[in-house]
């Protein structure tokens, strides 16, 4: 099947979807700058450290993580490494038969992490119930649909749509009310707490001094997929180990402010292993699973500063293209200028070598980026290297312009036949030209005007 | 080759570069006084409470649980409800944060998980003298015990970006300074 590119699943998508994607992201970005102003004196240099320490991780992996895992190890985490996708659900498979041999349900908290390597599917077909307890996540999974957006993941849909599900579902009395749908939620999903013997959940931070998983969210849903169960699986991507606590102050408020405009989010569990002898409740065991599935090759490449990356959403909330074409036209579990450059230099350039296209280049999410990724120099390379592949073609004008621009000679010569040039289709044409019309020359040439200036 | 070793090979050598100090934090030389009305102003723009403890008479005539702490401190019987039947859950927490309206509330003998999280209100009680005016000045005070950070009422903003409290965890947030 040809997957259709960004821009031609853009030009598909509904006007009721658009308008909900540009209208959320848009809200998002004032909320942001104000929530950084307030906690950062000197943002300009609070990213600075932040990039400062990532880069740091990202050099110094080989030290960090046996440093994480050891710590981790006298917390009583169980660590578990796993090199590809197909690994780590083989891994959370087998904890899973060993904790509920039987099948049942498993709570999920969101996590990107979980998306990238498809677990669900996997587990429910080995026979578990697997229940996404994020409210936008939960929306997404009723729906079976996919997120288009890492922070928000129902972005693309509106109240009436979440009302029909959750209708359908049986969750209660069709209400398009956003609290009573959210309070219908938790009524349905605090029975599978309940019941549930496995919770899974991503990582934000892994603190390789303390062996410490940090966790971040705002619903409360994440705490009780980690608290109530007596197994909870952390799943990893190995970019995530901090090596301080210290770093956190720094991490979770640029954090808090880049991703919701929010000064702290409302609940950060800092675990330092299972329940202990001398409590009630909590976890019995704690598995740890460090996922490479790509990571490695990254960082030995050009697209390495793409690993700071801390899963904002910031730069999908600035981007025109995303704004346009929502987080399911880039066809990959991460969307935006993230996922144009993460998706590709995981996945390899030749399984999406259209996504380095999807960018106005305008440099929005460079400003905008926590850590300060240089999305658009990578989104570049990207674009050059699928060249080079011969992944994707230029398009024939394209391709004229440059040969005729690189000479003086040919460029003269090509002004000369410039008034032919209508009978050629313009480059920029196609959907251009349904909403705008192209100028026609007018006055005269400025060569002309320049030889003959006196 | 394990998936361990692996890893491990690919990743290669370590950086030799070190890593640039953290710059210091400002700890402000604030009065109580004065860090409780820095907490409260926050708390409360994020739709939490401040109160007293004569709040907690009729609060605590609803189904609730008590951590040991708090239970001694009101003179009273620790435990309670059922934590997933309690609607209110009290527990003493180790510290307030004043510039974010953040409690840090660390696991322990005595002290329920769930009790700040499955209740529809929670009840938070500090000692006055233990609030401090910046995160990392908190974290200075971090224990080797699960530990969790609370910012007000729980909330999401899932549906089309319109602020929901209280989805999953306590919509009700009450600080008492004891």
């Amino acid at each position: 099947m040809k997957i259709p590119s960004v821009e031609k699943f853009s030009r598909d998508l509904a006007t009721e979807t658009v308008e909900s994607v540009r209208s959320a992201s848009v809200a998002k970005v004032d909320a942001r700058s104000n929530a950084l102003k307030i906690a950062f004196d000197d943002l300009e240099g609070a990213r600075t450290q932040a990039a400062q320490i990532k880069d740091y991780v990202l050099d110094n992996l080989p030290n960090l993580l046996p440093q994480l895992e050891l710590k981790c190890r006298l917390n009583g985490i169980e660590v578990h490494w796993a090199k590809n996708a197909s690994s780590a659900r083989k891994t959370i498979l087998e904890i899973c038969k060993a904790a509920a041999p039987e099948g049942g349900s498993i709570v999920k908290a969101k996590s990107m992490a979980t998306e990238e390597i498809h677990l669900n599917k996997h587990l429910i077909k080995n026979g578990y119930e697997v229940v996404e307890t994020d409210l936008g996540e939960y929306v997404v999974q009723i729906d079976d649909d996919t997120p288009s957006h890492i922070v928000t993941p129902i972005i693309h849909k509106n109240r009436k749509q979440v009302a029909k599900s959750f209708e359908r579902e049986g969750l209660g009395p069709y209400t398009e009310v956003p609290s009573e749908l959210a309070m219908q939620a938790r009524h349905h999903l605090r029975e599978k707490f309940r019941e549930a013997k496995i919770g899974i959940s991503g990582v934000n931070f892994a603190v390789a001094e303390s062996g410490r998983i940090v966790l971040v969210e705002n619903e409360g849903n994440n705490r009780l997929s980690t608290t109530a169960p007596d197994v909870h699986i952390a799943v990893m991507g190995l970019e995530k180990v901090l090596p301080s606590e210290t770093d956190l102050p720094l991490f979770l408020r640029l954090l808090a402010g880049s991703a919701t405009g929010q000064q702290m989010t409302t609940y950060i569990h800092m675990i330092s292993g299972p329940r202990r002898k001398d409590e009630m409740d909590g976890p019995k065991e704690v598995h740890l699973v460090i996922l490479d599935n790509g990571r490695s090759k990254v960082l030995n490449g050009p697209y390495k500063e793409i690993l700071r990356c801390i899963r904002c959403g910031a730069c999908l909330n600035v981007c025109p293209v995303y704004r346009q074409a929502s987080g399911h036209a880039y066809n990959n579990v991460y969307s935006g200028p993230l996922g144009a450059v993460l998706g590709p230099a995981l996945e390899g350039v030749e399984k999406l070598p259209d996504l380095a296209k999807a960018s106005t280049l305008c440099g929005s999410c460079e400003e905008v980026c926590p850590v300060k990724i240089p999305i658009p120099r990578m989104l570049l390379q990207l674009r050059e290297e699928a060249n080079r592949k011969g992944l994707v073609k230029e398009m024939i004008p394209w391709s004229m312009f440059s040969v005729g621009s690189t000479s003086g000679f040919r460029w003269r010569l090509g002004l000369k036949m410039l008034p032919l040039a209508p009978i050629a289709k313009h480059p920029a044409k196609s959907g251009w030209e349904e909403f705008k019309d192209l100028p026609t020359k007018e006055g005269r040439d400025f060569r002309k005007w320049w030889n003959g200036r006196s | 080759m394990g998936d361990r070793e692996a890893i491990l090979t690919n990743l290669g050598k370590a950086g030799k570069k070190s890593r640039l100090p953290l710059p210091p934090a400002p700890m402000p030389a604030l009065t109580y006084d004065a860090l409780w009305e820095i907490f409260a102003t926050k708390l409360e723009a994020l739709g939490g409470r401040i109160g007293n403890l004569q709040d907690l008479e009729v609060i605590l005539s609803r189904p609730h649980v008590l951590d040991v702490e708090s239970a001694t401190r009101l003179g009273r019987k620790s435990g309670g409800a059922d934590v997933w039947a309690a609607e209110v859950g009290v527990t003493t927490v180790d510290l307030a944060i004043a510039e974010t309206a953040t409690l840090m509330l660390s696991t322990g003998p005595g002290r329920p998980r769930l009790a700040s999280l499955t209740p529809t209100l929670h009840v938070a009680l500090v000692p006055k003298e233990r609030i401090v005016a910046t995160m990392s000045e908190a974290f200075t005070q971090l224990t080797d015990r699960t530990t969790v950070l609370i910012t007000g009422p729980s909330r999401t903003a899932d549906i089309e970006g319109i602020l929901v409290r209280g989805v999953h965890g306590p919509g009700d947030v009450l600080v008492i300074p004891v």
